[in-house]
């Protein structure tokens, strides 16, 4: 059988649904390590997103961990008339340094980032402890998105 | 060697009585460890000098000057030994790290100049350690002199009289840098010579750094307006818990006619001016205060500074502060930068105009291509160095590295002998665009940099400097002036040109399988909501680096093998991409984004194209070729 990411990209919504299922507990407390509020509609259509995203086989919890982490973290702030750092990007080489999802390379551009921008070494032991708490936490399994599925669902495109 | 004594030199040197005009008291060291090593100070039961030494002398560790103090055998202090015996120069870098441990800890105030860099945006480690233990009285004088902070205020001809007194005792090439950062530069194109001047802005969200309010005010003798001062904030006011305390005693009236700009806690300026605005002046303009008394403890900015702060777009906002007139020389420029950069914790975004006068169409046809390919080779390094490093400059809305046809476009509009505003002023919103039309005089051409990443100012002071020099020194011809025939930033179709080759190469024909989408598909999805603006950005590895100046063969090799990297990151994508199209998904990804930008990071710290074009630049800065 395929990896969940792989049937959610060719449009399988169950794939969706069951990685919800196995997964909710621990996507759960990850918001609420990270303490932002955000519907679990959100954060399911975050995942379902980053299916298209996924660099090479990525391990299903650990990617959908990723996902809801750069949903909620990672909003890009306002433009301004200088350059900052794109923290879309910081985001997105935290979690996949942390979590080994990608190519490897990732904690170079952390690194780079905090060196530049080192009050962000707070949002990254933030984001580090939050997946942390969220890859230990039992049950790992939760129906919490099985109740808003049909809410869900319509927005899976 | 006739010594000039600026005014503010006095507090620093005593006069003895009894002693010639010429004799000054040494410059003592506080430090108390710092007193049995040093050479030609008194006994410490003497108070009396002996005549030879009258006149200030420097005190320095008696191993820097006879080596005999230092008894160490590693190689750093045998190699520091024979250096001294043999009285070849001695710079920072050649001091062994526990004499300059030694130094550093018996320097004091504008003496620390000696090791550290004495001016802000000055290198440090001009001076010649060897030398400067025989200085003469007036040497010395003329050290203290020139480590003075205001030293970079005085007038041109006391600068460069103090720069010639104490050019005996700096290292090779120490004048050099001394009379580019603290006199004028004349740019010398084909005509006559004039000035290259700079100017500064610094921009800053006033929220994200209110400290600029010690430092502006509606009125600058700190009076407030009474119409200003509702009912509601008079009642809601906090102020400190002393003033607090007089204040809950006063009438309303009292409480208008008494209270002070400089009594108001920074929050509570903030929404003073809100009031400010809705009852006084909508455009709220504020003052510099000159008065040290109403400045909380700070020092006032320089007069240099402008008089009336800035609101970018719409008042209290973004503040800019920028330079009251323009400079013509770099340490003034500096100056004025420490300064802003002083104001609060949060750093601003630094513009610094540089501007040359081209007085005839010869000059414009010759000059204006070379100055923009100046400005575009270190544009890219710094959106290069931007990349690498993380900032946004992929997506930024008013930032953009140069494109190729750009950079051609504007430097073959020099061709007819006019600067010519409409090919110009479009480029402007660089990382370091051009400018003309605001210095003025229509003949004047402005290089402006604004992108360097903020709170880098180290970096700032390095690019601002280098590229004066490359002005100044007529070493514009060192760069090929654009139109540069096989640089492609930008150009159409160029992502697709690498996809459709490795679909064509069959020994690839594995690595693609799948990877149906293009490229520019894969970055266009990327780019997000703003494709036409950012997609061709994100493209950026594949540029065609190795072929700009410079670049060597191995670092062209090592180019294509990140590029390669940075390939394969989409080919994964265009994989998911195709997978997700062929099941009819919505192509909104976010997540690709973050993820090649990161590619695009670490092709950037791979390949290196910052140091690289950092190398160029700074060879065609000291008059080399690339």
């Amino acid at each position: 059988m395929s990896a969940p990411f792989a049937l959610m990209r060719r449009g399988d919504r169950g794939a969706l649904k069951r990685l919800l299922q196995a997964h909710g507990g621990a996507i759960l407390a990850l918001q609420r390590a990270l303490q932002v509020e955000a519907p679990l509609a959100e954060l399911a259509v975050a995942i379902w997103k980053s299916s298209l995203s996924a660099l090479r086989q990525p391990d299903p919890k650990k990617h959908a961990l990723s996902a809801v982490a750069q949903q909620l973290v990672g909003q890009p702030r306002p433009d301004t008339p200088i350059p900052q750092v794109s923290l879309p990007a910081f985001v997105f080489a935290v979690c996949y340094e942390h979590l080994g999802l990608g190519t490897g390379r990732e904690g170079g551009l952390v690194q780079r980032v905090l060196e530049d921008e080192p009050e962000l070494a707070e949002l990254r032991t933030q984001i580090v402890r939050a997946l942390d708490a969220a890859c230990r936490v039992t049950p790992d399994s939760s129906d919490a998105f099985d109740a808003a599925w049909p809410e869900i669902e319509p927005l899976l495109k | 060697m006739k010594v000039r004594i600026p005014q503010f030199l006095t507090p620093l040197v005593s006069t003895k009585p009894k002693q010639d005009a010429r004799s000054l008291t040494r410059v003592r060291p506080k430090a108390p460890h710092a007193t049995d090593s040093f050479e030609g100070q008194a006994s410490p039961n003497s108070d009396v000098e002996p005549e030879e030494h009258f006149g200030p002398k420097l005190l320095l560790p008696t191993g820097l000057t006879n080596g005999r103090a230092l008894r160490g055998n590693g190689p750093q202090d045998r190699a520091f030994r024979e250096r001294v015996q043999s009285g070849q120069p001695i710079s920072l870098e050649n001091l062994p790290p526990n004499l300059l441990l030694k130094l550093e800890s018996i320097l004091e105030g504008p003496m620390k100049g000696l090791v550290q860099s004495p001016h802000p945006g000055m290198q440090k480690g001009v001076f010649d350690f060897a030398k400067l233990h025989n200085a003469s009285p007036d040497q010395v004088m003329a050290v203290q002199s020139y480590l003075q902070p205001g030293f970079v205020h005085l007038p041109i001809a006391d600068k460069a009289q103090t720069i010639a007194d104490i050019s005996g005792l700096l290292l090779p090439g120490g004048v050099r840098a001394l009379q580019r950062f603290h006199l004028p530069q004349p740019f010398t194109p084909d005509s006559q010579a004039k000035p290259l001047t700079f100017a500064m802005e610094a921009e800053a969200g006033l929220l994200g750094r209110p400290e600029t309010l010690l430092f502006y005010a509606p009125d600058p003798s700190g009076a407030l307006d009474p119409r200003a001062l509702t009912d509601d904030f008079l009642k809601s006011v906090q102020l400190t818990a002393k003033n607090q305390q007089v204040w809950l005693r006063l009438t309303p009236d009292q409480q208008r006619e008494q209270l002070k700009w400089s009594a108001l806690p920074l929050k509570e300026r903030v929404r003073y001016l809100k009031l400010h605005k809705e009852h006084v002046d909508e455009k709220v303009a504020l003052r510099r205060i000159s008065n040290p008394k109403l400045t909380s403890g700070r020092t006032p900015l320089p007069k240099t500074l402008c008089d009336v702060l800035v609101w970018e777009g719409s008042p209290l906002r973004t503040a800019e502060i920028i330079t009251e007139d323009h400079s013509p020389t770099m340490d003034t420029l500096m100056a004025d930068v420490n300064a802003v950069a002083k104001i609060g914790k949060s750093q601003p975004g630094f513009h610094i105009h540089q501007v040359v006068e081209l007085s005839t169409p010869e000059d414009v046809k010759r000059i204006g291509p070379a100055v923009t390919g100046l400005a575009a080779l270190e544009d890219l390094r710094i959106f290069a160095h931007g990349v690498r490093r993380g900032s946004n400059l992929l997506t930024h809305t008013h930032l953009e590295v140069w494109q190729a046809d750009a950079v051609d476009e504007v430097a073959t509009s020099f061709k007819g002998g006019e600067i010519n505003s409409d090919a110009i002023d479009i480029h402007k919103f660089h990382c370091v665009g051009m400018r003309e039309g605001i210095y003025g005089d229509d003949k004047r051409l402005g290089i402006e940099i604004r992108a360097v990443l903020v709170g880098q100012n180290q970096q700032l002071a390095q690019v601002a400097q280098r590229t004066a020099n490359t002005l100044a020194e007529g070493h514009l011809d060192k760069l090929p002036a654009p139109p540069w025939p096989d640089w492609n930033a930008g150009q159409e179709g160029l992502a697709d040109t690498f996809y459709d080759a490795m679909v064509a190469n069959p020994k690839l024909s594995e690595l693609m399988a799948g990877a149906d989408l293009s490229f520019s598909e894969v970055l266009e999805v990327s780019s997000g909501s703003n494709p036409t603006r950012d997609a061709w950005k994100f493209a950026c590895p594949f540029w065609a680096f190795e072929s700009l100046p410079g670049v060597t063969e191995a670092e062209a090799k090592t180019i294509k093998t990140a590029r390669m990297d940075f390939a394969r990151t989409l080919i994964d994508l265009s994989k998911n991409l195709s997978e997700a199209c062929e099941a009819g998904r919505e192509l909104d990804a976010a997540g690709n984004q973050a993820a090649v930008h990161t590619a695009a990071s670490e092709f950037m710290q791979a390949a290196r194209i910052d140091s690289i074009l950092g190398r160029t630049l700074e060879r065609v800065s000291e008059g080399l070729t690339p």
